[in-house]
């Protein structure tokens, strides 16, 4: 799924995402119109820039669906108060 | 159609909706239903549209919505954009309408618009109707 931007699995003592923060991802609607959401790496990925306007989800029917983004939504804090 | 023959004044407010008719032809015919992006001109040969209506053609089956006095639909289906051409032939956007609702009109808040941009996310087809003066 190079369109997502992960490139390798992360080295070893690499550090973790902050606790509390959600990752940028793209907001996309399949054929039925349910809404799923990609993880995406970088603001350089495909999804992100625009370059690639799709990413494809196993659903919970099985069976795969390609969902067109409409949506992206940054990375943000989420901790509580 | 035929054009407008109200004075001046006139010709830069909005009518109420009691002055107002539904057309599929004036004053650019509709190809509905409407899916995906583009443009509508709203205006020809001097017939300008006032507004527009819209009404759900098909939704997806699976998207999220609420039952209440009509269907509104948890992520916002419909966009779209008046432009304005200025006198110096800037073309700017004046209203945008973003909207989840299965039905309504929008009557443009400053009239004669030149073109409106529409944006239907993919799984909805929408049924377009001009407002537009006797």
């Amino acid at each position: 799924m190079p369109e997502r931007g992960w490139v390798t699995p992360a080295l070893p003592g690499t550090y973790v995402y902050p606790r509390g923060w959600t990752p940028r991802r793209v907001v996309g609607l399949d054929d039925r119109g349910k809404v799923y959401e990609a993880v995406v790496a970088t603001t350089a990925a495909p999804l992100w820039t625009g370059a690639s306007t799709t990413f494809t989800i196993n659903a919970t029917d099985e069976l795969s669906h390609t969902c067109t983004v409409f949506k992206r939504r940054a990375e943000r804090n989420k901790l509580k108060p | 159609m035929s054009p407008i023959t109200a004075g001046v004044i006139d010709l830069f407010s909005v009518p109420p909706p009691d002055q107002l008719v539904k057309s599929l032809v004036s004053p650019i015919a509709l190809a509905n239903p409407y899916s995906g992006s583009g443009n509508l001109a709203t205006h020809a040969g001097g017939v300008y549209a006032f507004g527009l209506h819209w009404a759900i053609n098909t939704a997806p089956a699976e998207a999220s919505r609420s039952a209440r006095s009509l269907l509104i639909y948890a992520e916002p289906f419909l966009s779209f954009s008046l432009h304005y051409v200025l006198a110096d032939a800037s073309d700017f956007i004046g209203d945008t309408v973003l909207s989840g609702y299965a039905e309504g009109f929008y009557l443009f808040q400053v009239a004669k618009p030149d073109s409106l941009a529409y944006n239907i996310l993919p799984g909805w087809t929408v049924h377009f109707d001009w407002l537009v003066q006797p």
